[in-house]
């Protein structure tokens, strides 16, 4: 069984506020300070691909993809070391502010140049677009079935059973392979991989292609467009610290409570 | 004359949620200001009473499609459903709130109607009639405002980010039914079973005067157990910020934050919460906010109005002793 993981690299959206510096010009955030990272939610659909081959190790081979202006080695590096198989990074300059749609077309167009998949998972949303529009859209592009907000994958060699998360529960539901499951942070936190790992990471096989090397068929069109950054406005209280066995008076004497 | 559409999303027991009343303010707010209809749009099987409801609420229509196929949501059938109202109606906007469904449902409507979607929008600019729609990005650290492409330009709303709309004071709308055929041999995903738990809606946890909340702090499941005692103390709901849902010490409906339920309750207790922005984002509209964390520059601290510096496994048992003495 060959998984494809779509993963990003964000900056950690956890970084201090004022490390996400705005340029109003370009409209491009610039992080400072902070090192590129593996999207949060990628990290779950990795973790979910990984779950499926604990219970095969032999048969299920994982690919992440990664795509993006400029995708950092060690990044690649983490998710290799946490158990993925190989790796393909697509980079291009070209590959600037996109929307969803466009990002969909150029995934589909790696994942044909990646050939053979049963099982595409992309995380919930990406860590700085926050737009969760993408792996639905790219299993659209690609005419396979699309379930999302996925806690749990468990394949055969036809279907995928997938319990997906509901408010205030999950339901099951079985669809056709090849699917595209998209993976909510219900599905688990991404193990920590051991130093062998690590070390193994750097002898797997990683590809390098640039956009020109896909098939995209012409200029990917946009249907949104980013008119404008700003900061949000702070919003920050005057905290009053008080001792644990004062509280429960304080709030009462301030009539929280 | 074009229309904006919003469409509404019911509960388990068929009521239109609170932040589809939202979204059904903010599509009076974009008819008004661009000059459009305001038609809602409610589906679903055996929804008169929801339909009625609706007439209550100014709007130029309420569009009812009432199907037994799609009593329970299924991505491939309400997709085809919607696409299908659309095309009777032309849209030139659709709007919905954000809710676990939408999150499913709008990017595949956005590939349908091969329209722009932008997700999660927490404010509208109107510039030089061009509608802008404006979202937290970067897990809130920066704001961006999109102008979308194609007809109906397709966007949710964030829960708590707008006022509900009110019933008004005219007249019932027209109500009119629309039939539309579903072709059930495209579905390609089954249902197999639903586990579920109450109405379907964390109405306990959105609607909550009172929140109490753990995080990773907590260390482990059985600090929930003293939380919930003081949630029960409190007469408040128990949530989590991420961590604890994730790591399975709580079930994921718990969940606080941008990924979770969006909460604006009068008081939110934050134990063991470290701050994060995506937790943050589910939990800043809260009327006072405590926080409980034995690290001094958690960051959760900024925003708090409260706050204790300390190992929780002390200070909740002085809390829970300090509410039981007589007030």
């Amino acid at each position: 069984m060959n998984i494809i993981v779509c993963m990003k690299q964000a900056p950690d959206p956890e970084g201090p506020r004022d490390s996400f510096c705005i340029n109003v010009e370009d409209m491009k955030v610039e992080p400072k300070g902070i090192p590129p990272a593996l999207s949060l939610f990628d990290e779950n659909a990795l973790e979910a691909a990984l779950r499926i081959k604990d219970a095969d190790k032999e048969n299920v081979k994982i690919t992440v993809l990664c795509m993006g202006k400029k995708v950092s080695s060690a990044v690649l590096l983490k998710a290799l070391a946490a158990g993925a198989d190989a790796a393909v990074m697509v980079q291009g300059a070209e590959y600037g502010v996109q929307d969803s749609f466009s990002t969909a077309r150029a995934l589909a167009a790696a994942v044909a140049k990646i050939g053979d998949y049963d099982l595409i998972l992309c995380g919930r949303q990406a860590s700085d677009s926050n737009a969760g529009q993408t792996g639905i859209l790219l299993a659209y592009v690609l005419g396979i079935p699309a379930v999302s907000l996925a806690q749990k994958i468990v394949p055969d060699s036809a279907h995928a059973l997938i319990e997906r998360v509901l408010q205030g529960g999950y339901e099951t539901v079985k669809a056709p392979l090849p699917c595209l499951a998209v993976v909510g942070n219900e599905a688990g936190e991404l193990r920590y991989p051991a130093m062998k790992e690590r070390r193994l990471a750097k002898k797997k096989p990683t590809s390098e292609w640039a956009m020109d090397d896909l098939a995209l068929g012409g200029a990917l069109s946009q249907k949104v467009t980013l008119k404008r950054l700003f900061a949000p406005t702070a919003r920050t209280r005057a905290c009053k610290f008080v001792a644990g066995d004062a509280l429960a008076q304080v709030l009462r004497e301030d009539q929280v409570i | 004359m074009g229309t904006v559409l919003a469409l509404m999303e019911l509960s388990r027991d068929r009521e239109v949620l609170p932040s589809s009343l939202e979204a059904l303010a903010v599509g009076k707010m974009i008819a008004e200001k661009v000059g459009l209809k305001l038609a809602a749009l409610v589906m679903g099987g055996g929804i008169e009473q929801a339909a009625e409801s609706l007439r209550a609420f100014p709007t130029d229509e309420v569009l009812v499609v009432d199907q037994p196929l799609l009593e329970v949501y299924q991505p491939e059938l309400y997709t085809q459903a919607v696409e299908q109202v659309c095309s009777e109606i032309k849209p030139d906007y659709l709007v919905m709130g954000e809710t676990f469904q939408s999150i499913d449902l709008a990017p595949r409507l956005a590939f349908a109607l091969d329209s722009g979607l932008v997700t999660g929008c927490v404010d509208l600019e109107f510039d030089s009639g061009e509608t802008l729609f404006i979202k937290p990005v970067y897990s809130g650290n920066v704001m961006a405002a999109y102008a979308v492409e194609g007809v109906p330009r397709l966007a949710t709303f964030r829960s708590k980010s707008f006022e509900p709309a009110k019933p008004g004071e005219s007249a019932p709308s027209p109500v009119r039914s629309l039939a539309i055929s579903l072709d059930q041999s495209s579905v390609k995903i089954q249902a197999v079973e639903q586990v579920l738990s109450g109405n379907g809606h964390a109405q306990g946890l959105e609607n909550a005067e009172i929140v109490v909340s753990g995080g990773r702090g907590l260390g482990g499941p059985e600090g929930f157990e003293i939380l919930r005692e003081l949630a029960d103390q409190l007469g408040g709901a128990l949530g989590a910020s991420r961590p604890p849902c994730d790591l399975g010490w709580i079930e994921p409906s718990a969940q606080v934050g941008i990924t979770g339920a969006i909460v604006a309750p009068d008081l939110y207790v934050a134990v063991g919460i470290s701050g994060s922005t995506q937790h943050v984002g589910g939990m800043e509209g809260a009327k006072t906010i405590v926080a409980i964390n034995d690290k001094e520059d958690a960051p959760i601290f900024k925003i708090a109005d409260y706050g204790v510096a300390g190992d929780y496994k002390e200070v909740l048992p002085q809390l829970l002793e300090g509410l039981g003495r007589s007030k």
